[in-house]
């Protein structure tokens, strides 16, 4: 491995004393932190949840015993809340991607935006689900 | 050089796609959390249920499909913006086989769940 690609320069790390944080960049982080809890966390949950459920009534109940645990509450209520950031920021990304919004009192608006509007669409489903 | 694959691997075609699954994702996502209203904290009887009406067996499956190639391009991105090599290849390929064996399993237990409960 001594190619051209491999001698590349990788991109600067956000966390650190680097740069100063602010809005743009946490919020651009957070999305790619979100992006890898779901994938590594959310979804392999949901996975064991689906796989219990096929098993039969008593792994079922197993899976649900260890849910209702204050570990299992707080990985269904991290994954959610992550869930919600990752899909509203996606939209904002992908209104980006048209080319408009793109001025940055419009990244600051946005961005303000879609965090409250994370924090409600999360706190609507916990109580729709509980 | 002919015009095509300039970025070197196809990168273009990786950043469409990446648009293109976010979009379809989109509608999924509010499946979704609907769903996760339905079923928190369900007995078996009607978690079992809900999985054997088609409509939510087969969005279950295409959404996986979707996140298992969503959540694929998205690590490898990030695997080749702070990974040095060879990690970063491996890193790759272990989270393609990982995203691929997670829909096996979750089609089968899908499938298991719709097959055995008459809707």
């Amino acid at each position: 491995m001594n190619t051209e690609t491999d001698r590349r320069p990788i991109s600067p790390y956000l966390i650190g004393p680097y740069y100063k944080p602010q809005l743009t960049s946490m919020l651009s982080i957070i999305n790619r932190l979100t992006g890898v809890f779901l994938t590594a966390v959310s979804t392999p949950l949901i996975l064991w949840w689906v796989v219990a459920l096929a098993l039969g009534p008593e792994a079922y109940a197993t899976m649900l015993a260890r849910l209702s645990s204050l570990p299992g509450k707080g990985a269904m209520l991290i994954s959610l809340l992550f869930l919600c950031y990752h899909f509203l920021n996606g939209i904002r990304h992908l209104v980006w991607d048209t080319g408009h919004f793109l001025e940055l009192e419009n990244v600051y608006r946005t961005g303000w935006i879609m965090v409250a509007a994370t924090l409600v669409l999360f706190a609507f489903t916990w109580w729709a689900a509980s | 050089m002919n015009g095509q694959d300039t970025a070197g691997h196809g990168g273009l075609g990786h950043w469409l796609w990446q648009r293109v699954s976010s979009l379809v994702l989109i509608p999924l996502t509010v499946w979704l959390l609907w769903a996760i209203t339905r079923l928190a904290g369900a007995d078996y009887a009607s978690a079992t249920q809900f999985f054997s009406h088609p409509f939510n067996a087969g969005l279950a499956i295409l959404m996986t499909a979707v996140v298992a190639f969503h959540a694929q391009t998205g690590i490898q991105v990030i695997c080749e913006d702070y990974i040095a090599q060879p990690w970063q290849s491996l890193l790759i390929w272990l989270t393609r086989i990982a995203c691929f064996g997670g829909l096996v399993l979750m089609a089968w237990a899908i499938l298991g769940i719709a097959g055995s409960s008459p809707p």
